[in-house]
């Protein structure tokens, strides 16, 4: 019988032994790193203090200092600018705080920028030591009292989460983003030398041409087969959206002319409201209700627009003068609010919109069709922004891609170059290894990568990406 | 919780060892002289395998013991016709007969359906039907809507648990050590099984028992490379997909107990009751860097889940006779059960877990009741049956709707109350009948009509021929009557007027049992061909091409046809079979413009041998089952008039292992699961590869797999 006691008294002890399985998660542990946020900043002659920012990798778990010195051009210590904290014997102490994940220093400005002949001005921040960690990256911070393009960084468009909300336009020369709510708009109307009507293909809004001259009298009844053909996934619903090149000649309304007659009314889907719905994590959800069906003709006169607008079922109609507005690319009106808006940045003001978008897209059967996307980032192509962009390889990569390697005969003019390339919904990532090359209009060569289609939580709508300057 | 269950046992095993003396009895569990066996599934009482009308396969607690079976998974692997089909990705594993889903296979325990995870329906994770405290598996083939109500269209799987000791005291606890693949570790890897079931007499009329088991898999790895890893390329790193499990892990935790009661006459009464927890990680292959171009560094995080499920049962049955004369048999019971969904996001660097979103991801409670009652008169050449059956369902499941999270869950009742009779006709010993009816009326469909007709008609020379027909409706699942995804670029949608899909089918089953004149040598050998259509079968259907939307719909019919031959010989202590089947299935896709309906054939090999070796009380056993190639028509999406043949390559699971007494009451069992070492199979040409040459593979197993079960049984 003893053999059996024992025996049950070992089986008992694997028995509650193998209960007391833990299952804790240490994770990996790494280095604590810290960086200068930007890598420069140019300094108007209105900037005098900016906060200089320094990021770390992870919370700091523990209090610790970081040491900055200094190298000066031109311009000193005491005279041209000083910092709080004061340097000490050419050293700047900044305490790091547990539990934290960045701290600054100001930056103060004591004289103007120099003029035209004069010797340029920078002083160059440079990171020596950390106490609790290491830096990289951002080692170092160059504040220029001379007006200079960024030489890049990262940037997060604020697109508004899984609903996509905001078109974002993003100036990689000044590092700056504008943000809009993308149905702010419905119509823009083409500042250039020629009449043309762009769609808020954001909204998927559809544009067909009717034979009548006359809005007023088209009802619904006489457009309900256009009806059914103007929708998204719809074979042949491609003819009824603007060329998604963005190329100016391709609106899906014809070019107004100068002769009235010529200028039919076109039918308007107005697409859908921005969604408010919540959608599984990793999913959007950008289209809400559909916003129905209007009427448009539009006319010029002196240079001008004339809008003519009505809903679909009313036998009257609204007119309003629109003129162009000179150093943009359009003019923006609201059939909503009935007013003209402000949308874009000036023309050569924006490089990038990261936006929803209306693509056109070959049907399995053969036949075409519009379709819309989410995650999209169209290029300024009427400010003849250009792009092209590349797969990386063990030879060529983002890290190591310099000015000798663009190459100036790929670089084109369409605003799907980057388009959806550069996400993958399936992995709700970016996609692997490519990168882009972008040349502003002011020939500032950029190359670009994306680094996040999600946040960390991995919900939709957080892009991010870096970027630097080549030349 | 562990550590309050282990306590429990523990304090009420010392109990009882030191309340007892050495006044043990010896186990006579080996019974080599085994009696014909006795089966339940579709019977008005328990009668003997040969009496039947219908044909039944019985799985017994010896083959289950060999095979080490802790969990229904474990054994239906070597079953003819039937396939267990692993979703590792999700960690489970459903069942398929005759190439139809576990949908289609009535899954019983004492003869009552067993509510799951997996929605409404019937279909069922059988990983989670813990096989510990089994009598045997009765296997039957066919329509059996008549006896067992809708969704018993291929099959039914009825469990049958032992409700009685032969000894005053019972206690048994095992452990079982398993590898998982060639991944073992006493912690973090490989397979671990703990159980203690204790039972008791009280007194010749009360029974009780109590059992608990832990099955905690920790996952197959095979590729992949755990929680923690992504890739860290330079300069970057990257996603490679290779992050998290194969086949996910999950540990099981199920509490069961039994008090029984006969009173040796007339009645007889037990009260079944089960807690069963299951906890399955999810882990995303990919990682989300969280750049950060400033420093240089990632923070990677992953969307990971947890599933926990949990299941309440209780199961009250009475039976005896009234008057003397009418046999009764009520069942009633009551089960919960809730299944949650967790979205975290995992940091890698830290290890920190920040819950996203947490929910019920499908819950259901039902209530069953089913009573039959027979031997109305006493008449030799005549019974008949009259039964009710009750199931009163109610439930929510998620994930209907990816858009918008506020209509994720949809609640639905479902009620259906059915009537059946049938009638045992004997108008001679060599011929019996069987006609039977059912109706079912429901909450949401329109009442169902259901019809059998079995007969057996003994040959001369004692061939036996039974000829069996049924139907039996299978209803839409959750997905098919409630999926909601309608955006600007979609449109999904279920259908909630859709109809229970009919299925029938007929069995004809020759067979003959030889006996050796001194009865040391049996061979039954089994002859049966059959066919089986399911009509109205639903479909995920294109209903407009523009604006492009799908829906579903009845339309499909889908049919198969077989032979089979099952050869049974035992010879003293040696026992066979050997069985091979052959069959084709065929669909008619009337929604496609084109669709082949040709069938395509399919061959299944079973066999095992064990042999018994008294003077070292060690059992040798071998099992082996071949699946060989199926064949499927897959279509293209792009070009209609194109249809390609894919095929998943023949695989064969081969189990062996040696059992072995020690000291009467210590059994040791070694083994190995998989020997082929079977992983992933080709598939050429499936769904989704783009056109010929197209080569994917599916995960069917987590290769060769050595076990040790170490089993103790304290009898006295």
């Amino acid at each position: 019988m003893k053999y059996k006691s024992t025996l049950l008294s070992l089986l008992l002890l694997v028995f509650l032994t193998a209960c007391s399985d833990d299952d804790n998660d240490t994770g990996i542990s790494n280095d604590f790193v810290v960086a200068f946020e930007n890598s420069d900043f140019s300094f108007t002659n209105s900037d005098s203090e900016k906060e200089i920012n320094l990021v770390f990798s992870e919370e700091a778990s523990q209090n610790g200092t970081l040491s900055i010195i200094y190298t000066e051009n031109n311009l000193s210590y005491g005279t041209d600018f000083t910092t709080i904290p004061a340097a000490n014997n050419g050293v700047i102490e900044i305490s790091i705080e547990a539990g934290t994940t960045g701290t600054s220093f100001t930056f103060e400005k004591l004289t103007p920028n120099p003029v035209e002949g004069e010797e340029l001005k920078s002083v160059e921040f440079l990171i020596t030591e950390v106490n609790t960690g290491m830096t990289q990256g951002n080692t170092s911070f160059t504040a220029n009292f001379f007006d200079a393009p960024s030489s890049g960084g990262s940037l997060a468009p604020e697109l508004g989460g899984p609903n996509q909300g905001n078109q974002v336009y993003i100036d990689l020369s000044s590092k700056n983003q504008k943000i809009v709510p993308r149905d702010r708009w419905d119509l823009a109307f083409n500042s250039s030398n020629e009449f043309r009507v762009k769609l808020n293909s954001s909204l998927f809004m559809m544009a067909a041409k009717l034979e009548t001259t006359n809005i007023d009298e088209v009802v619904a009844n006489d457009v309900s087969e256009l009806q059914n053909q103007m929708q998204l996934l719809q074979d042949g619903s491609n003819e009824y959206v603007d060329e998604p090149s963005g190329d100016i000649s391709g609106t899906t309304i014809d070019e107004i002319s100068i002769t009235i007659e010529e200028n039919k009314v076109y039918l308007l889907n107005m697409g859908n409201t921005v969604g408010t719905d919540t959608p599984e994590i990793g999913s959007v959800a950008v289209a809400g209700e559909a916003r129905g069906w209007m009427k448009v003709r539009v006319l010029q006169e002196n240079g001008n627009y004339i809008l003519q607008y009505a809903d679909l079922e009313t036998s009257s109609h609204n007119e309003v003068t629109i003129s162009k507005t000179s150093g943009y690319n359009f003019t923006f009106f609201s059939l909503v609010t009935e007013n003209v808006v402000e949308v874009e940045p000036e023309a050569l003001q924006w490089d990038l919109n990261f936006t929803v978008f209306t693509e056109v897209l070959d049907l399995p059967g053969g036949g075409q069709t519009a379709y819309g996307f989410s995650d999209y980032v169209a290029t300024n192509v009427l400010a003849e922004t250009k792009a092209y962009g590349i797969s990386a390889n063990d030879n060529l990569n983002y890290q190591n891609f310099s000015l000798e390697d663009v190459d100036e005969n790929a670089l084109e003019i369409d605003q799907r170059i980057i388009g959806s390339h550069w996400r993958d919904v399936f992995t709700q990532s970016v996609t692997p290894n490519l990168f882009y090359i972008i040349e502003d209009s002011d020939g500032n060569l950029y190359k670009l990568r994306f680094t996040a289609l999600v946040n960390e939580n991995g919900i939709r709508g957080y892009p991010a990406f870096e970027y630097k300057l080549l030349n | 919780m562990k550590y309050l269950l282990s306590t429990l046992l523990l304090s009420l095993l010392t109990n009882s060892i030191l309340a007892q003396e050495t006044n043990e009895k010896k186990n006579d569990s080996i019974q080599r002289n085994r009696l014909e066996e006795v089966v339940l599934t579709g019977q008005y009482n328990a009668q003997s395998v040969n009496k039947s009308v219908f044909e039944i396969e019985v799985l017994n607690q010896e083959d289950i013991q060999l095979l080490a079976g802790n969990n229904l998974a474990d054994v239906l692997t070597q079953t003819l016709n039937m396939n267990v089909v692993p979703q590792p990705g999700k960690g489970r594993s459903g069942i398929e007969q005759f190439g139809f889903s576990s949908g289609y296979v009535k899954i019983l325990v004492d003869n009552i359906p067993i509510i799951g995870d997996e929605g409404f329906g019937n279909a069922i994770d059988v990983t989670q039907i813990n096989l510990d405290d089994i009598k045997q598996i009765e296997i039957i083939e066919g329509s059996m809507g008549v006896q067992y109500g809708a969704d018993a269209v291929t099959g039914v799987v009825n469990i049958i648990t032992k409700k009685s000791s032969d000894h005053r005291w019972q206690i048994t606890p095992y452990l079982q050590e398993e590898t998982v693949g060639n991944e073992y570790g006493w912690f973090d890897e490989g397979r671990h099984i703990q159980s203690l079931k204790v039972g008791h007499n009280f007194s010749d009329k009360w029974y009780a028992q109590a059992l608990y088991t832990r099955n905690d898999f920790k996952g197959f790895l095979n590729n992949l490379k755990g929680k923690n890893y992504y890739n860290h390329h330079q300069p970057e790193p990257i996603n490679d997909s290779l992050r998290g499990y194969e086949w996910l892990p999950k540990e099981q935790n199920t509490f069961k107990g039994l008090v029984n009661f006969n009173n040796q006459k007339y009645f007889r009464a037990f009260y079944k009751f089960e807690y069963f927890t299951e906890e399955t990680l999810g882990f995303a292959n990919n990682v989300n860097f969280n750049k950060n171009s400033a420093t240089q560094t990632v923070n990677p995080t992953a969307n990971d889940e947890i599933f926990s499920s949990e299941r309440f049962y209780h199961h009250l049955n009475v039976s005896g006779e009234i008057d003397r004369q009418v046999n009764y048999n009520i069942s009633t019971s009551y089960q919960q059960q809730v299944k949650n969904y967790e979205q975290f996001t995992y940091y890698l660097n830290s290890g920190k877990k920040e819950r996203l979103d947490k929910y019920d991801y499908n819950t259901r409670n039902g209530f069953f009741s089913r009573g039959t009652f027979s031997n109305f008169f006493n008449s030799k050449k005549a019974n008949f049956e009259l039964g009710y059956e009750a199931q009163l369902d109610e439930g929510t499941q998620s994930g209907l709707a990816l858009q918008d999270i506020s209509q994720r869950n949809k609640k639905n009742k479902y009620n259906t109350y059915s009537g059946f009779v049938s009638s045992e006709i004997k108008p001679n010993q060599t011929l019996s009948f069987r006609p039977g009816f059912r109706l079912m009326t429901s909450s949401r469909f329109n009442p169902q009509y259901v019809a059998s007709l079995s007969s057996k008609i003994n040959l001369p020379k004692d061939y036996q021929l039974r000829l069996i027909a049924g139907t039996a409706p299978k209803l839409p699942d959750f997905d098919q009557l409630f999926t909601y995804m309608v955006d600007s670029n979609h449109n999904v949608q279920g259908n909630e007027s859709l109809r229970p899909e009919n299925g029938k089918s007929i069995f004809l089953h020759l067979k003959k049992t030889f006996w050796s004149k001194d009865y040391k040598l049996k061979f039954r050998p089994k002859l049966s061909a059959w066919y089986l259509d399911i009509d109205d079968k639903i479909d995920l259907i294109v209903v407009s091409n523009s604006p492009l939307a799908y829906r579903y719909e009845n339309i499909d019919l889908y049919r198969t046809w077989g032979l089979s031959l099952r050869n049974n010989l035992s010879y003293k202590n040696l026992k066979t079979n050997l069985g091979i089947s052959f069959s084709g299935q065929s669909q008619i896709l009337n929604a496609n413009e084109n669709y082949n309906d040709d069938y395509l054939y399919s061959v299944e090999v079973n066999t095992n041998v064990s042999y018994t070796v008294d003077k070292w009380n060690t059992t040798f056993s071998t099992f082996f089952k071949y699946n060989g190639p199926t064949y499927q028509f897959v279509y293209d999406g792009d070009n209609s008039d194109e249809i390609t043949k894919s095929k998943l390559e023949g695989f064969g699971w081969l189990n062996t292992s040696i059992r072995k007494t020690f000291f009467d009451d210590i059994v040791v069992t070694l083994g190995a699961r998989n020997v082929l070492d079977v992983t992933r199979v080709n598939l050429r040409n499936g769904p989704g590869s783009t056109h010929a040459n197209g080569a994917q593979s599916q995960l069917l197993g987590y290769g060769r797999s050595y076990f040790l079960k170490l089993l103790y049984n304290l009898n006295f």
